[in-house]
């Protein structure tokens, strides 16, 4: 950092203090998570960070008191008087540390499900990223994601011909499959389906990409629905920043994209975040008015299609022992359980739950944007990801199915570090080897073993 | 993060290369090294040729299956090669700058 950036250490705790000082005029919640607390200690028990290393550090009641406890001090009367008997307590300036832990909760939220009060750790968490994020204190992979993504509309900083050539190459890879043209539309107006998956389900891991085309070919709606060559991310990594001017002038341009295409629906891919961003925070109308489409999961809208009897699997295709991982963000978050599993059961010879599931899934330790952080690697792999391995060994499971990339990413981490013998992929993956076109399922190239 | 990253040297910046330009085998080798990649065999080669010349035509690696048919590699067998993945571990190799998101 050059002089003139740095910013003196009083400075900083003034800044901090009174970041935390206006917490007192909302949001409401945020302001009651700091007054309720009592401390009881379910949070911890059911942290997957806690449960990796249960020590002070990793306590996500004293994690949240490096916020709380200045509140106290500084805002409440019992604070004020009674200091520390009331937890009260003033902020020791070490920004190191705030830091780093705020980056070690992955805001998974599972905490929330659990509190007597319901109080949302991930809430404080993003608090303290934000006043860190305000300060310049963002770590700086997670800085270089929002700045990419801003530049660029996708974190993966790739360009509309990088993206171009991935679809061909997804267009040749179902004519090998299927024998037939199978069309992954691009930038064509008046779609009535405007596809927005995470960039990794195009650039990386593409077959949750060609399951949706080959759901859309069948069911004779090839013409209704289209990608574009500027907009193929949904992730939004300033919801883990904290930084809501980010988070927004990342949202704008799918927003506007949609608008523009004249599509009536914005159909989300398997990303957990970028699903919530649209569907939960976007879409009420607060931030852009009112729009003209309405916000839609693929994995929604390919469960009702199979529960209509329109699809038609071969399951023999998928015959190894299939568990669902639900990302945070996903089950927690936004209420989408049954769908994968409705997906997974229908094209998927053995598909197993892993216990606990659905609202209650443990976190798999890279939520919250971690997974993106290769300098808290080890971290990751034997604190923050302990319980989901423990979990999918259970299971017996072969195949993880998840519908998140930055799961994906944290899961294939997690195998080679540990040595595991299972794979990881998406749910429509399974659907894309599964699906029948014309009677057959795919001849598909084993890529796999 | 390792003490060979904080030196920053000309050709690299946070354990990757700076620049396209800087890429030499050497280097890669230096890298793999630094990443407990190798020691680098045929394959190896084979798939960071691969890279770099998609690089080169579209700024951004190939998706995993592209790298896999065109290689006639599986994708276990690339993980294998690259243990801490494949755009962590081969787009690292083959020069490619540091990936930003969840990839």
């Amino acid at each position: 950092m050059s002089d003139e950036n740095t910013i003196s250490h009083e400075k900083v705790r003034e800044e901090v203090i009174n970041a935390i000082k206006a917490i007192d005029n909302g949001p409401q919640v945020l302001k009651l998570y700091m007054e309720m607390c009592a401390r009881c200690g379910t949070c911890a028990e059911q942290c997957p960070v806690y449960y990796g290393e249960p020590t002070k550090e990793r306590n996500p009641v004293l994690r949240s008191d490096l916020i709380r406890s200045t509140f106290k001090k500084h805002t409440t009367i019992a604070g004020k008087l009674l200091g520390a008997l009331d937890g009260a307590g003033d902020f020791d300036g070490d920004m190191e540390k705030w830091v780093t832990q705020f980056y070690e909760c992955t805001g998974c939220r599972r905490c929330a499900t659990f509190c007597p009060f319901g109080i949302d750790n991930s809430v404080i968490t993003r608090k303290g990223r934000a006043i860190a994020d305000k300060l310049g204190l963002t770590p700086d992979t997670m800085k270089s994601v929002v700045k990419t993504s801003l530049e660029t509309h996708n974190t993966d900083g790739a360009s509309p011909e990088a993206f171009k050539s991935a679809i061909d190459f997804l267009e040749e890879e179902m004519k090998d499959e299927h024998g037939i043209d199978i069309k992954i539309p691009v930038d064509v107006e008046g779609a009535e389906f405007f596809y927005v998956p995470p960039s990794g389900d195009v650039l990386v891991n593409p077959e949750a990409t060609t399951g949706i085309a080959k759901v859309f070919y069948v069911l004779g709606m090839q013409d209704n629905w289209t990608m574009s060559s500027k907009c193929f991310d949904g992730a939004n990594y300033g919801l883990f920043t904290g930084n809501d001017t980010d988070m927004k002038a990342d949202n704008k341009p799918y927003v506007d994209e949609a608008i523009s295409l004249g599509s009536k629906y914005m159909f989300m891919g398997e990303c957990g975040h970028a699903y919530r961003i649209m569907k939960m925070m976007m879409e009420k109308g607060k931030w852009w008015g009112d729009l003209p489409f309405k916000v839609v999961n693929c994995m929604e809208w390919t469960a009702d299609q199979i529960e209509a009897g329109r699809l038609e699997f071969d399951k023999s295709k998928n015959p190894m022992p299939v568990t669902y991982h639900d990302p945070c963000n996903f089950g927690r978050s936004c209420g989408i359980v049954e769908d994968p599993r409705v997906i997974l059961k229908a094209t998927c010879q053995d598909f197993r739950e892993m216990y606990p599931n659905r609202g209650e899934n443990w976190c798999c330790g890279g939520g919250g944007g971690l997974s993106a952080m290769d300098d808290i690697h080890d971290f990751r792999m034997n604190v923050s990801g302990r319980k989901k391995m423990e979990q999918v060994k259970d299971t017996g499971a072969k195949y993880v199915a998840t519908a998140c990339s930055n799961c994906k990413r944290q899961f294939m981490q997690l195998i080679e570090y540990h040595k595991a013998d299972f794979a990881v992929g998406g749910v429509h993956d399974m659907l894309s080897r599964a699906i029948m076109i014309n009677g057959k399922a795919a001849e598909r190239i084993d890529y796999e073993s | 993060m390792d003490t060979a990253d904080n030196q920053n040297n000309q050709e690299t910046i946070d354990g990757y290369v700076k620049e396209m330009s800087n890429w030499s085998r050497e280097l890669a080798k230096e890298l793999a090294a630094r990443n407990d990649i190798g020691p680098l065999t045929d394959d190896h080669w084979k798939v960071i040729e691969h890279i770099k010349e998609y690089y080169q035509d579209y700024h951004q690696g190939p998706p995993i299956l592209k790298l896999c048919r065109d290689t006639g590699f599986t994708r276990k067998y690339i993980c294998e090669l690259f243990p801490c993945g494949y755009v962590r571990g081969a787009f690292r190799l083959a020069g490619l700058p540091r990936p930003a998101g969840c990839i």
